[in-house]
């Protein structure tokens, strides 16, 4: 095998072609509200059966990241993310697009997206089979120890309120107790509902807490007379869509760092973008000189998250290929896709079919280039939605937040629960609560839970703790979240010592 | 002088009434079923208290003269009956279909904005159903009729 075999099976007319189709229908599908990475997958499936396996699998990769990707385009112009993946990106996008500043938070998110997304296709060329063997060593214990990982983000997306972020969050991870209980198959809280046995679904909550939620703050604005969403709608949308040097400089770290953050998420199956882009959004927190700017418009706080959840999609296909473990939802339909066209992932894939794995590889790898040079070149025009006056673009909101939830299940249950969310979230808005932290617990609560209870029962009798602690790996990520919930006290601390220092 | 309370207060009561209904209707439950919800439930309920505590002392701050920012009325008066333009719609979208709701929302609802513009009142609804209907309703044969 030979790169010129690859790129013989790889440079045909009709992978190119599906290469383009995946990433352009990825980004418009993404861009949707409730329109989710793993629908397009699911939806484009049964097109491929007529294609070569490569086409095929190309064309359904570049819709998983192109989808990631395209959600945070509706997150920072309207505040809507297209795609739970892209809920982190929204708080700072937006607020640059209110500054009018929507054209840099279009460019940010893209370069971003567009360097996570190919650095997890170069890892996953290089790193395929090495890399997955680290995820056979995680157990409930480990799976539960990251979902308190993600959970220890709450603190820094608390907002003003220290205890209503907390009460946010805690909402979160109780709302996802709601339904079947995972271990004993009894229902939990569904006031005898069979639609609500299946718990509430994070996309319609989603919506609802953010995008309903904002038509409703945005109304107030409309009914005094301000009916653009930029502050300063004399303002044009100016400015370049390409990062300056000195904006390159001020992110590429932040980007380097989610990406491998991002990539490790995507190995570990059950850790999908979602949680891929609050974990790397509250790295890139971290690790900010300014930190008080992320939620306020931080470029670096873009870049993270938007880094992080492309990082995820080559991550979360590296045990796919390897051992024919998807790392996330999607990443389970592309396993389908696999085996439609005959490639049983495994060893097998890397020897037998080696000139066809490398050849969807390289596709994928070239599907987030084309993504990034599609999402820039397109910015600009992209970037006019917010210039469209609150007045017209808030109904059409309400109306595809209502089509949006009622489509992934065909289910009207679905559109009360992201009404509920809507009122849940104009309400925590007016009162000072923070939204993300809840639907961040949403997200983690089953990973949190049901692994515990499996860790419970594997500890056969002795402290939960013990049986942390005689596991190597458990002991990694307990440290690991000592220091996250430590850090932010550290750098206090040292910032205080380094001014105390300059005054002297 | 009109005595007002502070949201706080109202909210933490809330909670507290959140709590202890989910408290009482998980009775029931098996108790590998309950524990880790009612641990969630406990610490929201300590949470809110605290979050009352907060509420009464701004609610005295606000007595006492000085200015704390609180919701108002007039300031949730028109998102609140957005609300119910959305949940009326919900009911026409359930009950008349889709293609029928959906004109009525979105001329209604940009009337009431106050767009008095005809051409946008009549191109943007005919614009989204067709573009609702392409990609919904042909492309991922969703049924909305």
């Amino acid at each position: 095998m030979t790169f010129s075999d690859i790129a013989s099976v790889l440079l045909t007319r009709e992978v190119i072609l599906c290469l383009f189709v995946g990433v352009v229908g990825g980004i418009v599908i993404g861009a949707l509200p409730g329109l989710s990475a793993s629908m397009g997958v699911a939806l484009m499936i049964p097109v491929t059966y007529s294609m070569s396996p490569v086409a095929a699998i190309v064309m359904l990769s570049a819709i998983y990241t192109s989808a990631i990707y395209g959600g945070s385009i509706t997150a920072s112009l309207i505040n809507t993310p297209g795609t739970p993946a892209s809920a982190a990106t929204a708080m700072d996008g937006f607020a640059l697009t209110k500054r009018g500043q929507g054209l840099k938070a279009i460019g940010v998110c893209t370069v971003a997206s567009m360097i996570g997304g190919t650095f997890s296709g170069v890892m996953l060329l290089l790193m395929a089979e090495p890399l997955a063997r680290i995820s056979l060593l995680f157990g409930p214990a480990e799976y539960c120890l990251m979902g308190v990982f993600g959970l220890s983000i709450i603190g820094s997306l608390a907002g003003e309120n220290m205890a209503k972020g907390l009460i946010s969050g805690l909402l979160g991870v109780f709302f996802g107790t709601i339904g079947l209980d995972a271990m004993l198959a009894i229902p939990r809280f569904t006031f005898g509902s069979i639609s609500m046995e299946r718990g509430i679904s994070t996309v319609p909550a989603m919506i609802g807490m953010f995008a309903l939620a904002q038509v409703m703050d945005s109304v107030f604005d409309i009914m005094r007379g301000k009916n653009s969403l930029l502050d300063d709608p004399t303002k044009a949308l100016h400015g370049s869509v390409f990062p300056t040097r000195k904006e390159m400089k001020e992110i590429l770290p932040t980007v380097g760092v989610c990406s491998v953050v991002g990539l490790l998420i995507g190995i570990l199956p059950g850790a999908s973008g979602d949680v891929g882009s609050w974990v790397g959004y509250n790295m890139g927190k971290r690790m900010s000189k300014h930190p008080e700017e992320f939620g306020n418009g931080a470029i670096c706080g873009i870049a993270a998250s938007e880094s992080a959840n492309n990082a995820v999609t080559g991550g979360s296909m590296i045990p796919l290929l390897a051992l024919g473990i998807p790392g996330s939802g999607t990443a389970a339909l592309l396993l389908g896709g696999l085996m439609i066209h005959g490639l049983q992932p495994g060893y097998d894939l890397f020897t037998t079919s080696g000139t066809l794995t490398y050849a969807i590889i390289w596709g994928f790898t070239f599907a987030n280039v084309a993504m990034g040079v599609i999402g820039l070149l397109t910015a600009r025009q992209v970037c006019k939605v917010s210039r469209i006056p609150m007045s017209i673009l808030c109904p059409v909101i309400i109306a595809l937040c209502a089509i949006g939830a009622y489509a992934i299940n065909k289910n009207f249950v679905d559109v009360v629960l992201m009404l509920i969310f809507g009122l849940l979230g104009y309400i925590m808005r007016k009162t000072g609560f923070a939204s993300a932290p809840l639907i961040l617990g949403l997200i983690l609560s089953d990973m949190v839970e049901s692994n515990y209870r499996r860790t419970l029962i594997l500890a056969r009798g002795e402290s939960i703790f013990q049986y942390f602690f005689s596991r190597t790996q458990s002991v990694v990520l307990i440290v690991l979240i000592v220091a996250a919930l430590l850090s932010p006290l550290v750098m206090k601390a040292i910032n205080r010592r380094i001014a105390k220092g300059a005054a002297k | 002088m009109k005595k007002t309370i502070h949201s706080d207060v109202f909210v933490g009561i809330g909670l507290e009434a959140f709590c202890l209904f989910f408290y009482l209707y998980g009775r029931r439950l098996p108790a590998a079923a309950k524990t880790f919800p009612n641990i969630l439930l406990l610490c929201i309920a300590l949470l809110a208290a605290f979050v009352t505590a907060q509420g009464v002392r701004k609610t005295k701050e606000m007595a006492g003269g000085a200015a704390i920012k609180d919701i108002t009325w007039r300031e949730i008066r028109y998102p609140l009956l957005t609300f119910a333009f959305a949940v009326a719609y919900y009911f026409a979208f359930r009950y008349l279909g889709y293609f029928i709701a959906t004109p009525i929302l979105l001329v209604g609802l940009m009337w009431f904005f106050r767009v008095r513009s005809w051409k946008a009142l009549v191109f943007i609804p005919l614009g989204y159903l067709v573009f609702t209907y392409v990609l919904f309703v042909w492309q991922l044969g969703v049924r909305l009729i």
